[in-house]
């Protein structure tokens, strides 16, 4: 295939071009350090974690978090949900959980419901409409322990965090976990000023990571039960993980690469912050722009923010999402149909039965691939 | 005089604290006999009282040469 024609636009899934400094960064640490942070004391071995700790250092100044013993890396957010989730929870805990989230975080809360360990309270979309947040009280129990939401919605793209909200339940001493997979690399979070008690990201969306990276930040201390159990490079003499952060939480050999490869990515992020902004608020206008003039297409919305990520869904009439993008793919043009890993959020945008066609553009994406995409829909669609 | 940390991570914490004070240290293996520590370390001819007082927030032993 020459891809000179290909059309990705399913960067919410994967941005699957990063800035040649990732690149640049992941064949630095492959070929010159190519070793493991914490495993042996010769000079590699120390450059090795030299380089885990100025990437701890990154993540924890670009989150705000106070400290980098906190920031805990793990394969992906999935896993640091996992972590979190079964560490922290206990036996009759309540766990308040918005409409909008993904599976990553759905399917641990339901598994740990299933097994009787806890209970949770599906939200209202409604409670997520600004100035809506005296609504949380009618699902507040004396147990209710944690509050989960994303930052946006992996969906439509709205922006769903609110600093409001989570200063309001910080007030009514419920914890914050915010699950940072999406928007992470556009939307700057301040986990002290925004009452975050705790981040899930993940490295290889709009973080320009690579895929195997991703980890969970605390705003204090982390006393939680480790996920998985093995070697930590320190205190080899215990039979089972010491009570050391972080590395009590990172047993096993880390993904020093694609780590170190995701500072790289924070670091062109935050020197670039308002060009990224600036193009892909234009790319979007425009997308969004083509889809709101056919008439066969109808845009699927949670109508709760007018701030959005540049992602949209869509479904078009006379076909099913899974003909449209088998058609779109026939023409080089990449998104996601379906459901996207997210039966709460589907259900919540009454899209539960066909799914959506989701369209996420990145800034590396082209006008002429906007304009492209949008003429081969309207062939389709027949407009 | 080495200053034997538990986490790897505040061996690194520290380096970040004395390298902008522009203080001579080492990054070294922890000596043997302290191995149930993690296994480099900082080890630094500076006063230790004035590395003290830098590293009060990290846990730590002294052990001399």
């Amino acid at each position: 295939m020459n891809k000179q024609d290909l059309i990705y636009l399913d960067n919410a899934a994967t941005s699957r071009i990063k800035p040649d400094q990732v690149y640049g960064a992941w064949d630095f640490y492959t070929r010159q350090i190519g070793t493991s942070p914490g495993r042996g004391s010769h000079f590699l071995a120390i450059e090795a974690s030299r380089c885990l700790y100025k990437a701890r250092k990154a993540i924890s100044q670009y989150f705000v978090s106070p400290s980098t013993e906190n920031i805990v890396f793990t394969k992906n957010a999935t896993e640091a949900f996992n972590l979190f989730l079964n560490g922290y929870l206990n036996i009759g805990d309540h766990v308040l959980v918005s409409p909008f989230e993904h599976n990553a975080i759905f399917r641990p809360l339901n598994k740990l419901k299933d097994q009787g360990v806890i209970d949770y309270s599906i939200l209202p979309v409604e409670v997520f409409q600004p100035g809506k947040e005296e609504l949380f009280c009618e699902f507040i129990r004396e147990n209710t322990k944690l509050f989960v939401m994303p930052l946006a919605s992996n969906i439509t793209g709205e922006i769903v965090f609110s600093s409001t909200i989570s200063r309001y339940l910080n007030k009514k001493g419920i914890k914050i976990l915010l699950d940072a997979a999406q928007g992470a690399g556009r939307i700057r979070l301040d986990m002290e000023e925004d009452k975050l008690d705790y981040i899930v990201f993940t490295g290889h969306k709009d973080l320009y990571g690579l895929p195997g990276t991703g980890g969970l930040c605390s705003r204090n201390y982390l006393n939680i039960e480790p996920l998985i159990q093995g070697g930590t490079g320190i205190h080899a003499e215990t039979y089972i993980n010491p009570d050391i952060n972080p590395e009590r939480y990172e047993a096993g050999t880390l993904n020093m690469p694609g780590i170190w490869s995701l500072k790289s990515g924070i670091k062109y992020i935050e020197e670039n912050v308002e060009r990224i902004k600036d193009k892909e608020e234009k790319l979007f206008v425009i997308l969004k722009k083509g889809l709101e003039e056919n008439s066969n297409i109808r845009i699927h919305k949670y109508n709760i923010s007018e701030k959005s990520l540049p992602i949209i869904s869509f479904t078009a009439k006379d076909y099913s999402c899974q003909e449209m993008a088998y058609k779109l793919n026939k023409e080089k043009i990449c998104v996601r149909a379906g459901m996207h890993c997210n039966i709460l959020g589907h259900t919540s945008l009454g899209t539960k039965e066909n799914g959506t066609i989701r369209v996420s553009l990145d800034y590396f994406n082209k006008e002429k691939e906007i304009n492209k995409f949008l003429d081969v829909i309207n062939k389709i669609t027949k407009r | 005089m080495y200053y034997i940390f538990f986490s790897t991570n505040d061996v690194y914490i520290a380096e970040d604290i004395l390298g902008n004070k522009g203080l001579s240290y080492e990054i070294v293996p922890t000596p043997v006999k302290d191995s149930v520590y993690c296994g480099v370390s900082i080890y630094s001819d500076e006063e230790p009282r004035v590395l003290k007082k830098l590293l009060a927030s990290l846990s730590y032993e002294l052990v001399e040469e």
